[in-house]
């Protein structure tokens, strides 16, 4: 009854303009999605010169590739433990139990999710790398000399993105546990089961599809990142694939068909994992939300409740001392590892500001790149979410099929099938691509927020839709937009802060000049006074953490305007 | 039961219970015993508290003062602020939504709260498959318990709820989500159940017929006070209070002030202009002039179209019909009787149209006063 042809204004039911949509938007996809992926499968298939076999059988016994996949591997297996044990266990104790200021906590643990993990790791190296980390200067008289801690290594980039990760696992958690029937829970107290007994047979099993989905998704991400191994991994030659694709493109001359096999390969896996994640919580998945539902009365943790704490507090820690640490490195003209008031400064600020080319250049960029990009992917996100949620249009589960492809897509694959794929157009070499790959890297993201969005004021846009003519555009303006702004806002916040801290496909594609802030912060760190650097990610957390609070009182005003309906 | 077998005869002994949740009383100062092998119904209206009493019970929720005893365990004090945990009571609970463990088997259900006393292992077996055969459920050991009926689900819990032998089992309103011949049927097996097994059992409705079949004794719930407890026989043939009587059906409920009794007990009541009602009170007689109340059950009230029914102690009124409506087994007959309305529930071969003038016939004896 609601077809797009009366929701889109004068694109009546007549057959041509209907198809000539279809056909505009498949071409769209066609060119953003599956021409960069098949460039990339066409690059390693016919361009190395030894045939495509001997140069894959020469790639793949490589030691250094061997080597960097089971880095890799070792990597994310690390990463998806820490950041699961931390985020299953925080996500418990704020939604079950009455450990203390459970309501402060959870913004707090939330916090990294919006962070840049780059920064992060640039901030684990004041605490813990061997040289001058703080935490080895500490340790020192009581181990003697020689590092105790090194985050230049596997466990090191495992814990930095650990620790940056766990805030999706604990999001994920928290909802489904939110969500359960708390009733399933006290039949098993009833039983004579103890709290922890009763978490470990009954709440965690009843999550774990849900839990479990979201380890998949954080080991996938992890698989192919590229910011933390590059940072943490470089001073301690460690590799991973994501950086040896970099290597291999950023040899002279460029390698392209050994980087287009090694995305290929990472494309695959990961694409292969989500397909098995999928099948696997098909029939797995229990509907445990049963209408009369208690408010479930916390459970008692007695003493434990400050032991809680104390986890959660550590965790809260763990994010914040690093960069304390960082702003403390940023605010002297040299370090040494400890910090000196006769040494203070802000000289480092004012060179990130005025002096560095590369910074001024990264901030501009990226905040053109965010906001123009977080608009456009937001338009476009909305229209194919219309599409897909509103129209009975042939083909639209095609489309939305092929929009969430991109899920599979690791950041610097894409970037690489842009490369290749956009190289000799005039669009390569200018700001414009690298928006275009965040928008197409995103697009998953965005399409299922205004999926939802459209979801949830469906009844308004049928009644929009049925007004004719000339009323349609004031409907548009009086009704819908006031309804779909903060859905649309916070999106678009979150967005934002999502591009602006992109590393991975914007390391494929920047030239000279085009370098975005984390680009620019990942090569002042190569060759600039560490203090430099940190006052660098100092004032790009600034502008994340900004861009969050803003976040905040939207969703905030829009919950209470909710209330008040 | 022999394993727990006790001095005392009570199984659950709770008093003065207050439960407050913020500064609203949920429960106001209730105390009440439960013997042992008895089965007791808290029987109320939505919102009255019943299932906050449960849960106070069985340790899912804390109360605000008073104290519970299970057995001869104080579970709960308030005074010195001593709590059990839920787990270390021996309480069994069958919950409203069943709360069947979705990724276990029935077997695994039923067999958990074994395997939290980690009983020998022939035991566990021996037991899981004697109570799931006492629920009719013998066959479905190893059936995904995602996969039941809301029937089968019920007959579950209560298994998982039996099978350790506990002190007492909770219920709360266990036949509620179930269609109506369901309920009878399972109501009529848990009858079976608890006669064979003998359980203590707890009981929470808001079903005045499951209440007063089910149990030994009933509390009738109102506002988070009892308001009456007795056998059901004595609750529901003499209610102390309109809110008993009213909730347990009667729905000719008459109020006025009371002149004084008469050297038989009888307590008179104006009722309306020119209509004075009199009837059988139980308990203190408050002093004259005091409101009170005459209930009546519409059954008991007698209509024809001559004056037939007269006699010693009858009340003879004359009305006309305002209502009539048919409910198959009677029909129910509106009435303006001067100022008052009332329902009379006549044999279906009765034929009185709407208007009609009838006499009206109720005897003394059928009239109860009550407390407003
Ligand atoms: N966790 C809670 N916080 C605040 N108020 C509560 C809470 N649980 C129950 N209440 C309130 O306590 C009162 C009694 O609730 P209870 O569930 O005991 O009623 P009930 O007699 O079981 O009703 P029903 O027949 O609808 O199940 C209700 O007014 C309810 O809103
Ligand atoms: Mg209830």
């Amino acid at each position: 009854m609601s077809e797009a042809s009366t929701l889109l204004p004068h694109a009546s039911s007549r057959h041509i303009q209907r198809r000539g949509l279809l056909v505009l938007i498949y071409a769209m996809l066609l060119v953003s999605i599956i021409y960069p992926m098949l460039m990339i499968l066409y690059e390693s298939l016919f361009n190395a010169s030894e045939g495509f076999f001997a140069h894959a059988g020469s790639v793949l016994t490589d030691r250094d590739v061997v080597l960097a996949i089971g880095n890799t591997l070792q990597i994310s297996v690390l990463a998806t433990l820490i950041a699961g044990s931390l985020g299953v266990t925080l996500a418990w104790l704020v939604a079950r139990t009455d450990m203390p200021f459970a309501k402060v906590l959870d913004p707090l643990n939330m916090l990294p999710f919006y962070l840049s993990s780059v920064v992060g790791a640039l901030s684990w190296q004041v605490i813990a790398s061997p040289k001058i980390g703080l935490l080895n200067k500490l340790l020192e008289p009581v181990f003697g000399a020689g590092p105790v801690v090194n985050i230049y290594s596997i466990t090191g980039i495992a814990f930095v993105l650990g620790l940056f990760y766990a805030p999706y696992i604990y999001l994920f958690t928290l909802e489904s546990l939110r969500s359960m029937d708390a009733s399933l829970e006290e039949a098993a107290r009833m039983a004579g089961s103890s709290i922890l007994n009763t978490a470990f047979k009954i709440t965690l099993p009843l999550s774990a599809p849900a839990i479990l989905s979201s380890f998949m998704l954080v080991f996938v991400t992890c698989a192919g990142i590229f910011g933390v191994p590059q940072v943490l991994g470089t001073p301690g030659h460690i590799t991973t694939i994501s950086t040896i694709i970099y290597r291999a493109m950023n040899d002279y001359p460029a390698d392209y068909p050994t980087a287009a096999l090694l995305s290929l390969l990472l494309f695959l896996f990961t694409a292969a994992l989500i397909v098995l994640q999928i099948r696997f919580l098909k029939n797995k998945s229990f509907a445990t939300i049963t209408g009369k539902g208690y408010r479930p009365r916390p459970l008692k943790l007695g003493r434990w409740r400050w032991f809680g704490f104390g986890v959660n507090l550590f965790y809260v820690v763990l994010i914040f001392l690093p960069f304390t640490a960082l702003c403390a490195v940023s605010l002297q003209d040299a370090w040494t590892g400890s910090f000196h008031w006769s040494r203070l400064t802000f000289n480092n600020y004012l060179a990130v500001l005025f002096v560095e080319d590369a910074a001024r250049r990264g901030f501009s960029n990226s905040l053109i790149i965010s906001s123009v990009g977080a608009t456009i992917a937001i338009a476009v996100c909305f229209f194919l979410a219309l599409i897909v949620q509103k129209t009975k249009l042939p083909g639209r589960k095609v489309i939305s099929l092929i929009s969430t492809l991109p899920v599979a897509i690791p950041g610097i694959v894409l970037g690489l099938g842009f490369l290749v794929g956009f190289i000799s157009t005039p669009l390569y070499g200018t700001i414009w691509i690298i928006m275009f790959a965040y928008i197409v890297h995103y697009l998953p993201t965005g399409l299922s927020n205004m999926e939802a969005l459209v979801q949830s004021v469906s009844k308004e846009l049928d009644e929009s839709a049925r007004m004719s003519g000339a009323s349609w555009s004031e409907a548009m303006r009086k009704i819908m937009f006031p309804l779909l702004a903060p859905g649309m806002i916070s999106t678009w916040i979150l967005l934002f802060v999502t591009f602006i801290r992109e590393v991975s496909a914007s390391v494929m594609l920047y030239t000279l000049g085009t370098e975005t802030l984390s680009i620019a912060l990942i090569r002042i760190m190569e060759y600039k006074p560490y203090g430099i650097s940190a006052a660098f990610g100092v004032l790009q957390t600034l502008l994340l953490m900004g861009a969050v609070i803003l976040l905040r009182l939207v969703t905030n005003r829009t919950s209470s305007n909710k209330g008040a309906h | 039961m022999s394993a727990q077998e006790k001095t005392s005869q009570n199984a659950v002994q709770i008093k003065n219970l207050t439960k407050k949740f913020g500064s609203i009383t949920v429960i106001d100062d209730i105390s009440f015993t439960v013997k042992r092998g008895d089965t007791v119904t808290l029987l109320g209206p939505s919102g009255c508290g019943k299932t906050t009493t449960l849960r106070c019970i069985a340790g899912l929720e804390e109360p605000t003062s008073g104290s519970i005893h299970i057995g001869d365990t104080m579970v709960f004090d308030g005074a010195s602020r001593f709590e059990l945990e839920p787990e270390k009571r021996n309480v069994g609970m069958v919950f409203q939504s069943y709360a069947i463990w979705p990724h276990m088997t029935v077997g695994q259900n039923v067999r958990f709260p074994l395997d939290i006393k980690k009983l020998p292992h022939k035991e566990r077996r021996d037991r899981v498959a004697e109570i799931l055969k006492s629920v009719g459920l013998g066959d479905y050991l190893d059936r995904p318990a995602s996969q039941l009926s809301g029937g089968q689900q019920q007959r579950v819990a209560l298994a998982r709820a039996l099978v350790f032998e506990p002190n007492v089992v909770l219920f709360d309103e266990p036949l509620s989500n179930l269609d109506a011949n369901l309920r009878d049927h399972m109501r009529n097996e848990l009858q079976e159940l608890q006669a064979r097994i003998g359980f203590t059992a707890i009981y929470v409705t808001h079903d005045q017929r499951e209440a007063l079949s089910l149990s030994d004794e009933v509390i009738v719930m109102n506002g988070g006070r009892i308001d009456q407890i007795g056998r059901p026989e004595e609750v529901f043939a003499q209610p102390k209070t309109v809110f008993t009587a009213r909730f347990l059906g009667c729905s000719n409920i008459f109020k006025g002030r009371m002149s004084a009794p008469s050297d038989d007990g009888r307590i008179s009541l104006t009722v309306a202009s020119g209509i004075t009602l009199s009837g059988q009170h139980h308990g203190d007689v408050p002093p004259v002039g005091t409101e009170m109340a005459v209930v009546i059950r519409s059954n008991k009230i007698k209509i024809s179209q001559v004056v037939d029914h007269s006699g010693p102690g009858m009340h003879m009124l004359t009305g006309a019909i305002e209502s009539k409506v048919f409910f198959g087994t009677y029909i129910e007959y509106g009435l303006r009787v001067g100022d008052l309305q009332m329902k009379a529930d006549c044999d279906v071969s009765t034929h009185y149209d709407v208007g009609e003038q009838v006499h009206v016939a109720v005897n003394e004896s059928d009239c109860l006063v009550v407390k407003v």
